[in-house]
C-alpha cells in the first residue's frame, strides 16, 4: 500500500490473523499480566482536537527492554460534522481490525481486556515508536470512515495515568452498554438469522433481534452483526425485517419470507413475542423454556440446569421434548435467559404479568430485570410443590394473573378433582374405533375448551 | 511463507499416541529450525506432563467460562464474543521456546455449544496457520473424525500396538475418513512397541486396510521408565531405540529441512 510508504513495516489485510509468539515478541501492551489497559474512542468538538496529532505519555516502544509488558492506554479522539457520541463504539470496534493490518503486530480482544504484541522482526525493521502506530491508525480511520474529519491519538504507558484513565473508561463503557441494552427492535431495520442448529432441527431458524437473543443465549444482535459481516453467506446472516405486520406480536414481512425459505416451506409465519398461534420455533439447545399452565392461565419458566420437577410435575427434559425440533407448539417456547431480561419477553401474551412459577436459581439471576412488583408474586420450587399450592400462593400474593381469572368469563380455576360426564347418546355411523362394536358411532366436538385430563377413557355402553 | 504441515496422531487408547507426538516433537526441535504448535485434543490432557510443561487452563475451560458469562448476563451486550474467546484461547497457550502447546480439555457444561464451537473452529484455524508444523494429538474415540476436526490435516498417523483391537481401530478410522470425506494426503500406520519380527505383519495389515506403512517403534525401556516416573520425554537420550526409530517416520512426513 503506497499510503504507508513512510511506515517501516508493511500494512495490509494479509496480516490479519498473525500471532506473535512469546519468544518472537519485542513488547506486550496490556495483556493478562497487566491489570490496567484500555482502548477508548471519544467524540469531540471540531475545536477541541488537533487533526493528526499523536501524543505519547510515558515510555515509547524502544524505551522498554526486550520481552517486557506494560500498562497501556490508547485514546482516540475524533471530530466531524456527523460525528456523534453514538458512533464512538462503532469507531472503536474498528481498532481490532486496523491494528491487525500492521505487519508483526497482534491485537486481541477489546476495551479493557486488550492484549497487543509487537514482533522483534518489525521492531528491527524500524517500528520502534507509537508514532508509527498512530500514523497507520490515523490514515486507516480517515480513509475508511469518511465522517471522521479530525483525529487525534494519545498513547499512554505512564502507569498512574493509565490507571486513572482506566476507571474513567470503565464508566464510559458501562454507560454505552446501558444504552445498548435499551435498544429496541424498532430501532433497527435488520435482524439476523441463525441456522447453526438446523443439523438437529432442520426447520428451525433463530431470529435474532436487539430484544430477542438466539435461543442458545450465545448470539446477540451485535454478535449477529459481527458474524454476518465476516461470513455473509454463513450460518448467521442478515434478515431485512421489512414491513411490520403486527407490532404487538412481532410479525414482519421480511422475517416470514426468510423463515419460509429456510424452513423449506414448513413454517410460514413467525410472531416473535408470543407462544401462541405462530410462535418462534425452538431448536433443541435452548437455555430455558416457557410453558403454559392452563390451570392458572399463566406461564412457568424453567431452565436447563434445573434438575427437579416443575410445578406441574414435569422436568426440563420432558418439557424440552415437547418443545424442540423446529415446530410451532402452542404454549411451549424455547428461549434464552437473556431474552428473559428483555422488555419484549412474551410481550404479546402479557409478559412477566403472566409468569407464575420459575426455579429459585433463575429467579435470583434475573430478578433485577423484572418489574419489581411482580418479583415477590412469582412462586419457586421452594414456595409451592403443586398446582393446588400454586393457586393459593397466587391469590395470597395477589399476582396480577388473579385479576385475569375474573375477567375471563367461564374461567374459574376452582378445585376440580374428577368430573363425570354424563353418558352420551352416540349417533350412528361415525368412524370405527377398535373395541367399539360397529353401529356405535359417536362424535366429539370440543370448542373453546380448556381441558387437562390425566387419562381419557372411552367405554362402550354395555347395553346394546 | 514456508510450507505448513498439519499432522494428526490417532489410534486406539493406550497405543502410544502421546509418546509418538512427543518423540516427533523432540526430533523436530533437534533436527530443524521449525516452530510448532502442539495441540492436545485428548480430554485426558496428558501431553503437557509428557512434554514437561505447565498448563494453566484448557480451551474447554475458556469456552465454559464464556458460556457462564453469557448465562449470567455479565458480558457487555456490544462486545464481540468471538474476540473474547479468541483472546481467551490465545491466553491458554503454553509458550515454550520452540513450540507452543494448546490443550483442548473436556468440553464442559451443558447446553448449546453450537455457536461457541463454530467460533472456536475458526479461531483454531487462524492460530494453526501461524506455525510451520502443527501436531494434533487426538482423543482415543473416533468422534473427532465425524466432527471433521481432522479436515485440514496433511498427514494422519494411526498408532497401533501389537493387538487385534489396535488394527481393528485403525481399520475403522480409515473407513470413517473415507465415509466423511476427509481429504488427507497421507495416512500412515505406525506400530508402537513392536519387535522387528512383527514388522512384516504390520506391513501386510497396512496394505490390507489401505494405509501407507509408517514403520515400527520398538519397545523402549527409556520410554517406559520416563513415563513411569513422569520425566518429560523431550529429555529422553538420543540413543533410545524409540527415538532412533522416530527419525524415519519424521522424514516420511516431510518434517526435514
Amino acid at each position: 500500500m503506497s499510503m504507508f510508504e513512510d511506515i517501516p513495516v508493511d500494512v495490509g489485510i494479509i496480516y490479519e490473523g498473525e500471532r506473535i509468539r512469546g519468544s518472537d515478541m519485542r513488547i506486550e501492551l496490556g495483556g493478562p499480566r497487566e491489570e490496567y489497559k484500555f482502548e477508548l474512542v471519544q467524540a469531540r468538538g471540531m475545536d477541541e482536537i488537533e487533526d493528526g496529532k499523536v501524543i505519547i505519555i510515558g515510555q515509547d516502544i524502544s524505551d522498554f527492554p526486550e520481552r517486557t509488558n506494560t500498562p497501556f492506554g490508547l485514546i482516540i479522539e475524533v471530530a466531524g460534522k456527523e460525528v456523534e457520541k453514538d458512533l464512538e463504539g462503532v469507531v472503536e470496534r474498528r481498532l481490532h481490525e486496523y491494528c491487525n493490518y500492521i505487519e508483526g503486530f497482534m491485537h486481541l480482544n477489546q476495551r479493557y481486556d486488550i492484549q497487543m504484541r509487537i514482533s522483534k522482526k518489525s521492531f528491527d525493521k524500524g517500528f520502534t515508536s507509537f508514532k508509527h502506530m498512530g500514523e497507520v491508525l490515523k490514515r486507516l480511520f480517515k480513509s475508511e470512515l469518511s465522517f471522521i474529519e479530525k483525529i487525534q491519538l494519545t498513547f499512554i504507558t505512564e502507569p498512574d495515568l493509565v490507571k486513572e484513565w482506566y476507571s474513567k473508561a470503565l464508566e464510559i463503557y458501562e454507560a454505552r452498554d446501558a444504552k445498548a441494552r435499551g435498544m429496541s427492535d424498532d430501532d433497527v431495520d435488520v435482524f439476523y438469522g441463525c441456522s447453526l442448529c438446523q443439523s438437529f432441527a432442520p426447520t428451525h431458524l433463530c431470529v435474532i433481534t436487539p430484544q430477542r437473543y438466539a435461543n442458545c443465549g450465545a448470539i446477540s444482535w451485535f454478535d449477529g452483526k459481527a458474524t454476518a459481516k465476516v461470513d455473509p453467506k454463513g450460518p448467521v446472516f442478515e434478515i431485512p425485517k421489512g414491513e411490520v405486520i403486527d407490532a404487538k406480536t412481532g410479525e414482519y414481512v421480511g422475517v416470514n419470507k426468510v423463515i419460509q425459505e429456510k424452513s423449506l416451506g414448513e413454517i410460514e409465519r413467525v410472531q416473535l413475542y408470543t407462544t401462541f398461534g405462530y410462535p418462534h420455533t425452538s431448536c433443541g439447545c435452548f437455555e430455558g423454556c416457557a410453558f403454559f399452565i392452563p390451570e392458572v392461565d399463566g406461564f412457568g419458566v424453567v431452565h436447563r440446569n434445573f434438575k427437579g420437577q416443575t410445578v406441574n410435575g414435569l422436568n426440563f427434559v420432558t418439557i424440552s421434548d415437547l418443545t424442540a425440533g423446529g415446530r410451532q407448539v402452542d404454549g411451549f417456547h424455547g428461549l434464552s435467559i437473556e431474552y428473559m431480561r428483555s422488555l419484549k419477553f412474551l410481550d404479546a401474551d402479557g409478559g412477566w404479568g403472566r409468569v407464575v412459577w420459575m426455579p429459585q436459581d433463575i429467579k435470583e439471576r434475573i430478578q433485577d430485570f423484572l418489574p419489581p412488583e411482580i418479583v415477590p408474586t412469582i412462586a419457586t420450587e421452594s414456595d409451592v410443590a403443586d398446582l393446588h399450592q400454586l393457586k393459593s400462593w397466587l391469590m395470597e400474593k395477589n399476582h396480577p394473573i388473579v385479576e385475569r381469572w375474573s375477567e375471563e368469563p367461564g374461567f374459574a380455576p376452582t378445585e376440580i378433582g374428577e368430573i363425570t360426564v354424563p353418558t352420551l347418546e352416540m349417533p350412528a355411523s361415525a368412524f370405527p374405533i377398535q373395541g367399539i362394536p360397529s353401529g356405535m358411532g359417536f362424535t366429539i366436538i370440543l370448542k373453546n375448551a380448556k381441558i387437562k385430563a390425566e387419562k381419557m377413557i372411552i367405554k362402550a355402553d354395555k347395553r346394546r | 511463507m514456508a510450507e505448513k504441515l498439519v499432522i494428526s496422531i490417532s489410534g486406539k487408547g493406550g497405543t502410544g499416541k502421546t509418546t509418538v507426538t512427543a518423540l516427533l516433537l523432540k526430533w523436530l526441535i533437534q533436527n530443524t529450525e521449525k516452530i510448532s504448535l502442539v495441540v492436545d485434543a485428548d480430554p485426558a490432557t496428558n501431553l503437557p506432563d509428557v512434554l514437561g510443561v505447565e498448563l494453566q487452563r484448557t480451551v474447554g475451560q475458556s469456552s465454559k467460562e464464556l458460556k457462564d458469562k453469557i448465562e449470567a448476563g455479565t458480558l457487555s451486550p456490544t462486545l464481540s464474543k468471538k474476540e473474547v474467546l479468541e483472546a481467551n484461547v490465545f491466553q491458554t497457550l503454553v509458550e515454550e521456546d520452540r513450540f507452543d502447546l494448546l490443550a483442548m480439555g473436556r468440553s464442559e457444561g451443558e447446553g448449546c455449544y453450537c455457536f461457541v464451537n463454530n467460533v472456536l473452529t475458526r479461531i483454531l484455524d487462524t492460530l494453526t496457520r501461524n506455525y510451520e508444523v502443527a501436531f494434533l494429538d487426538m482423543e482415543a474415540g473416533l468422534e473427532h473424525l465425524s466432527r471433521r476436526t481432522d479436515r485440514d490435516v496433511d498427514s494422519m498417523i494411526i498408532v497401533t500396538d501389537p493387538s487385534r483391537m489396535g488394527f481393528e481401530t485403525a481399520r475403522r478410522i480409515k473407513e470413517l475418513v473415507d465415509e466423511v470425506h476427509i481429504d488427507v494426503k497421507h495416512i500412515y500406520l505406525v506400530g508402537n512397541r513392536f519387535t522387528p519380527e512383527m514388522e512384516e505383519l504390520l506391513q501386510k495389515s497396512a496394505d490390507d486396510i489401505g494405509l501407507e506403512y509408517g514403520g515400527i517403534i520398538p519397545l523402549d525401556e527409556n520410554v517406559m521408565t520416563f513415563n513411569l516416573v513422569g520425566k518429560p520425554l523431550l529429555e529422553i537420550p538420543d540413543d533410545s531405540p524409540a527415538y532412533e526409530a522416530i527419525g524415519k517416520l519424521a522424514k516420511k512426513l516431510g518434517l526435514t529441512g
